[in-house]
């Protein structure tokens, strides 16, 4: 009967799983959300070093406002 | 305030880009180059649009006129105090916002027996006695690993269009490969002969008493 009971008790512990399951999808919110911040971190340095860029430009007095 | 006097330094356009400008006065960086702008028909350098100094900071309004630039040095431009960096209304037309500008770089070069040499990848100015354009560097068929880089002089006669640039047939025996031997090249061609073609138009003989009579 010990046995038994030591068997159903093992059984009734197997639910335990649920906080593990809980917490690997913590683990995947976590990543993503470091996996978006990357991608967010990435689009603004781009966007950033896109707004500096210098270039060599010919400009013409032609068609601007004379002083 | 005046251009640096002293021997021609040539330098590609690109590398002026994002180099600091220093204030003489108080040592302080106040900005740094973001465009190279020059007038196309006379290849004068006209001035600098200019970042804030830091990458998270933005485009400053004001701009640095050449006539303002007190040296433009292998590290940075520099200027007498932060005075030197004009508001957009007191700039020359070609740096204020409102004028047309457009990028040189990828601009065709043809001669004018229309043989293409390919496009323009980079632009060489004197850093003398005057701030101007002095050449251009072009990449096209005829480039090889050996000779990776081709700069071809020009003068004042030669205007660049949004399309094009247009160049004499001569212009290939000045064509150079390193900056060293370029600035020779560029005086050379400037003080070539000139093609009958281009001569001034002689004027009409004037009927003498002797032919009308």
């Amino acid at each position: 009967m010990r046995n038994q009971d030591s068997t159903v008790h093992r059984l009734e512990v197997m639910p335990s799983c649920v906080p593990g399951g809980l917490m690997d999808s913590v683990v995947l919110w976590i990543v993503l959300l470091l996996v978006a911040l990357l991608v967010l971190g990435g689009a603004i340095i781009a966007l950033q070093s896109k707004r500096r860029a210098g270039s060599v430009k010919a400009g013409r007095a032609s068609s601007a406002r004379r002083r | 305030m005046s251009a640096a006097s002293g021997p021609a330094t040539l330098a590609r356009a690109s590398d002026l880009v994002g180099r600091p400008v220093v204030s003489i006065a108080d040592g302080l960086d106040i900005a740094e180059v973001k465009d190279v702008v020059f007038e196309p028909d006379r290849h004068a350098l006209m001035g600098f649009t200019l970042n804030k100094r830091g990458f998270w900071r933005g485009s400053l309004r004001e701009l640095l006129p050449t006539a303002n630039i007190t040296a433009i040095g292998p590290d940075a431009v520099m200027v007498d105090s932060a005075d030197a960096l004009a508001p957009p209304d007191q700039a020359p037309v070609e740096l204020q916002p409102g004028s047309k500008r457009h990028g040189v770089l990828g601009t065709r070069v043809m001669t004018n027996g229309g043989r293409s040499l390919g496009v323009i990848t980079g632009v060489i100015v004197s850093l003398g006695s005057r701030f101007e354009v002095v050449g251009y560097e072009i990449d096209g068929p005829e480039q090889t690993k050996s000779s990776p880089s081709r700069l071809v002089p020009i003068d004042a006669q030669l205007a660049l269009s949004e399309d094009l640039l247009l160049l004499p047939d001569e212009i290939e025996q000045f064509i150079r490969h390193d900056l060293a031997g370029f600035g020779s090249a560029v005086e050379e061609f400037r003080n070539r002969p000139q093609p009958a073609a281009l001569a001034p138009p002689t004027p009409p003989r004037q009927p003498t008493q002797e032919s009308l009579s």
